[in-house]
C-alpha cells in the first residue's frame, strides 16, 4: 500500500525537478518556483507522520445457549500515523454473524481515532469453543510510517449449552393403554452396606463384593460368589448414546447428534428432579474410557456431569462394525434393572446391531427403550421448507417390515417435548 | 458509489490547466500540444475507472499521468529561452504567457496528486470488498483518505501560490535563477533522500 502510494510521489517528485531543469534551458524563474509545491508536500508527509500506537479493548460473552443471540463490540483507540487500521474482531468456529461484520477498516487521518466496533452473531451448535485472537493491522497509505500488527490473544472460550427443555410432570400424566407393572421392577439404586444375599459372580462384579470363603465351600459355574446389597429406593436411568456416523446425517448444526444431546439432557434434568439415578453413556465398539460416561446417581452434580460430557460429544466418522455392551454399564443393568433409552438414528446399516444390543441390555435384565430420531425431515427442510413434512412419524411408523425403533422422533415436525412424552410412556417416567 | 472528492479536484485542475494552455497557444504546434495534453489527461483521468481491477491492464498505477508534464515543458522551452531565441518557428505560446502558463504547473502538479490518491481508492478498495468487507464502510473511509489528502495538497498549494508570488514580485526575496535552483536542489536532496530512506 504505502510502497504504491510512496512510489508515484517519489516518480512524481523526481518529475518535478526535471521542469527545474526545463525552467532553466526556457529562463522560466516561475518554472524553477514551481518545484516548491511537490517539494513542500512530500516534507509534509515525511516530517509530520509520527508512529502509529494502537490500544484497544474487547467486550465478549462466556456462556450462552445454542441459539442465543449475541454481541461482541472491540474499542479501539489510535494515535499517530496516517494509514488503514484494518480490525478482525474474535470470532469462533460454529457461529454464525447475523448483523453486521467482524472485519472493519478505518481511515487514521490527522486527529486521534477512537472507534467502537460491534457483530451481532448467533450460536448455531454445542460445544467449549476458544475465541481467535483480535487482530489489529496498520497500514500506512501516506507518508513513511511504518506497518504495524497487533496480535491480542483473548485467552477466552466461550461454552455453548445445548438446549434443555424444562419437562413438566404434568406432562406425563397421561393414561397410557400399554400394561405397567404396579411396582417397578426397576425401583433400585446403588448398593448399600446392608447384606442382602449371596449370589454367582457376574463379569464386572467389584472384586471387593467377591466372597472368597463362601466360594471356597460351593462349587459354581464361575467358581465365584459374590455378597449383594441392599440397594437404595431409587429407579436407575442410563441414556445410551449411539455416536456412530449415521447421527450426523443432517446438517452440521441439525442432525439426530444434536437433537439426542438436548432429548438426554431435558430427560436427566426431568428424571433428576423425580429423584431417579441417571447415568448416560456413549456406545462404543471400543473400550469406554471414565471420563466418557456417568454412573447413575441423583443430583445436580449427575446432571452437569453428563452436560459436561455432552458438550463435547462428537459422532465418529466410521459406520460402527458392532455395538458392545461396556462392562462397567453392563454389570449395572445386571445389579439395578435399569431402564435404558437407546437413543439412536436407524437405518439398513445399523438396524441388525440396534436389535442385537437391545436383545442383550434386555437379557442382563434391562428394560429398553430405543428412540430413533429421523433425519430425513431435516435434509428435506434443508432442500425444500414444503417438503419437511413428508418425513412424517406416522408415515415412518407405518414401516412395519422392519424394526424402527420403539420411539421414533422426526425432530423437524415433533417437538423435543412431545417425544420426551413418548419416551416417558413407554420408560414409565 | 460516491463521486471521490480527488476525482474532482483533478478533473478540475486538468481542466483549469487546459484551458490557460489553449488560450496561451498562439502556434499550430501550442495548439497541437495543448490537444495533445487533453488527450493525455483525460485518458489517464478516466481508465483506471474502466480497467478491472481498478487500476490499468498490468494491475499497477497509470503512468500515463506523467507524460503531462512534457506537453507544457516542451511548450515552455519553445517558446521561451535559449531554445525560443534560437529557433524561434517552433514556438508554441506566446513568450509574454510562458509565465503564466508555467506558474499554472502547480495546478497540474496538484491535479496528478489528486490523481494518484484516486487511483489509490480504486486500487485499494475492490479487494477489500472481494475480502468480505463492508462496501459502505470501505466508501467511507476511503472518502476520508481523499479528504485527508485534498486537505494537505490544498494547504500546499496556497502556501506554494504565495510563496512564489513573494519571490517573483518582491524585490527584497528576488534570488537570482542559479542561486534559486542550488536552494531548491539542495532541499529536494535532502528530502528526497529522507523518503527514500524511510522507504
Amino acid at each position: 500500500m504505502i510502497g504504491s502510494w510512496n512510489k508515484q510521489i517519489i516518480l512524481f517528485t523526481i518529475l518535478s525537478g526535471a521542469t527545474t531543469f526545463a525552467g532553466l534551458v526556457a529562463t522560466q524563474k516561475i518554472m524553477v518556483a514551481v518545484f516548491i509545491f511537490p517539494l513542500m508536500f512530500v516534507a509534509i508527509l515525511v516530517y509530520a507522520d509520527m508512529d502509529v500506537r494502537i490500544d484497544s479493548s474487547y467486550t465478549l460473552p462466556e456462556r450462552i445457549r445454542v441459539g442465543d443471540e449475541f454481541d461482541v463490540a472491540v474499542d479501539i483507540r489510535i494515535k499517530g500515523g496516517y494509514g488503514l487500521v484494518n480490525i478482525s474482531m474474535p470470532v469462533y468456529d460454529e457461529m454464525e454473524i447475523t448483523v453486521g461484520t467482524n472485519v472493519h477498516i478505518f481511515y487514521k487521518g490527522f486527529k486521534e481515532r477512537r472507534e467502537t466496533v460491534t457483530y451481532h452473531a448467533k450460536a448455531m451448535r454445542r460445544g467449549v469453543f476458544p475465541w481467535s485472537p483480535l487482530r489489529v493491522d496498520f497500514s500506512p497509505l501516506i507518508g513513511t510510517g511504518k506497518s504495524r500488527k497487533t496480535v491480542t490473544e483473548t485467552g477466552k472460550t466461550i461454552q455453548v449449552d445445548p438446549e434443555v427443555k424444562m419437562l413438566k410432570k404434568s406432562q406425563f400424566m397421561i393414561k397410557t393403554r400399554k400394561l405397567k407393572p404396579r411396582s417397578s421392577t426397576t425401583r433400585l439404586g446403588p448398593p448399600t452396606t446392608d447384606f442382602e444375599s449371596i449370589r454367582e459372580y457376574a463379569p464386572g462384579d467389584p472384586f471387593k463384593s467377591i466372597n472368597w470363603k463362601a466360594s471356597a465351600r460351593v462349587q459354581t459355574r464361575s467358581g465365584l460368589l459374590v455378597n449383594q446389597y441392599e440397594r437404595e429406593g431409587m429407579k436407575t436411568y442410563i441414556f445410551y448414546l449411539d455416536t456412530s456416523m449415521l447421527m450426523r446425517r443432517g446438517t452440521e448444526y441439525e442432525n439426530p447428534l444434536e437433537y439426542a444431546i438436548s432429548l438426554i439432557l431435558s430427560g436427566s434434568n426431568y428424571l433428576i428432579s423425580k429423584g431417579y439415578n441417571v447415568g448416560y453413556w456413549p456406545i462404543s465398539s471400543r473400550m469406554v474410557r471414565r471420563q466418557d460416561f456417568v454412573v447413575p446417581s441423583s443430583g445436580t452434580d449427575t446432571f452437569n456431569q453428563i452436560k459436561k460430557i455432552l458438550l463435547r460429544v462428537e459422532s465418529s466418522r466410521l459406520i460402527t462394525s458392532s455395538y458392545p455392551v461396556d462392562r462397567t454399564m453392563a454389570r449395572l443393568v445386571l445389579e439395578t434393572k435399569a431402564r435404558i433409552a437407546i437413543v439412536t438414528s436407524i437405518d439398513e446399516r445399523n438396524k441388525i446391531l440396534i436389535e442385537e444390543l437391545r436383545r442383550r441390555l434386555i437379557s442382563l435384565g434391562g428394560i429398553v427403550t430405543t428412540v430413533n430420531i429421523r433425519p430425513e425431515g431435516i435434509v428435506a427442510r434443508k432442500v425444500d421448507e414444503r417438503l419437511k413434512g413428508f418425513f412424517s412419524p406416522a408415515l415412518m411408523s407405518g414401516r412395519k417390515n422392519s424394526y424402527m425403533g420403539d420411539v421414533i422422533w422426526d425432530p423437524v415436525n415433533e417437538t423435543l417435548g412431545h417425544a420426551a412424552l413418548k419416551l416417558g410412556r413407554l420408560s414409565g417416567w | 458509489m460516491r463521486i471521490k472528492i480527488t476525482f474532482l479536484l483533478s478533473a478540475t485542475g486538468g481542466i483549469i490547466f487546459f484551458l490557460v494552455f489553449i488560450l496561451t497557444a498562439d502556434s499550430n504546434i501550442g495548439y497541437v500540444l495543448a490537444s495533445l495534453f487533453l488527450v493525455f489527461f483525460l485518458y489517464a483521468l478516466l481508465h483506471p475507472a474502466s480497467s478491472k481491477d481498478g487500476t490499468n491492464e498490468l494491475g499497477t498505477f497509470s503512468k500515463v499521468k506523467f507524460f503531462l508534464f512534457l506537453f507544457p515543458i516542451l511548450a515552455v522551452v519553445f517558446s521561451s529561452g535559449y531554445v525560443g531565441s534560437f529557433v524561434p518557428s517552433l514556438s508554441a505560446i506566446n513568450p509574454s504567457s510562458s509565465g503564466l502558463l508555467s506558474l499554472f504547473l502547480i495546478v497540474m502538479e496538484f491535479a496528478l496528486i489528486a490523481m494518484i490518491a484516486d487511483e489509490t481508492v480504486r486500487k485499494i478498495s475492490r479487494p477489500m470488498i472481494q475480502a468480505g468487507y463492508d462496501p459502505e464502510e470501505i466508501d467511507t473511509e476511503l472518502q476520508k483518505f481523499s479528504m485527508h489528502v485534498s486537505e494537505i495538497e490544498t494547504a500546499v498549494l496556497l502556501v506554494s501560490f504565495g510563496f512564489i508570488l513573494l519571490l517573483v514580485f518582491s524585490p527584497e526575496v528576488n534570488i537570482g535563477i542559479f542561486p534559486a535552483i542550488v536552494i531548491f536542489l539542495v532541499v529536494y536532496a535532502v528530502v528526497i533522500g529522507n523518503m527514500i530512506r524511510r522507504n
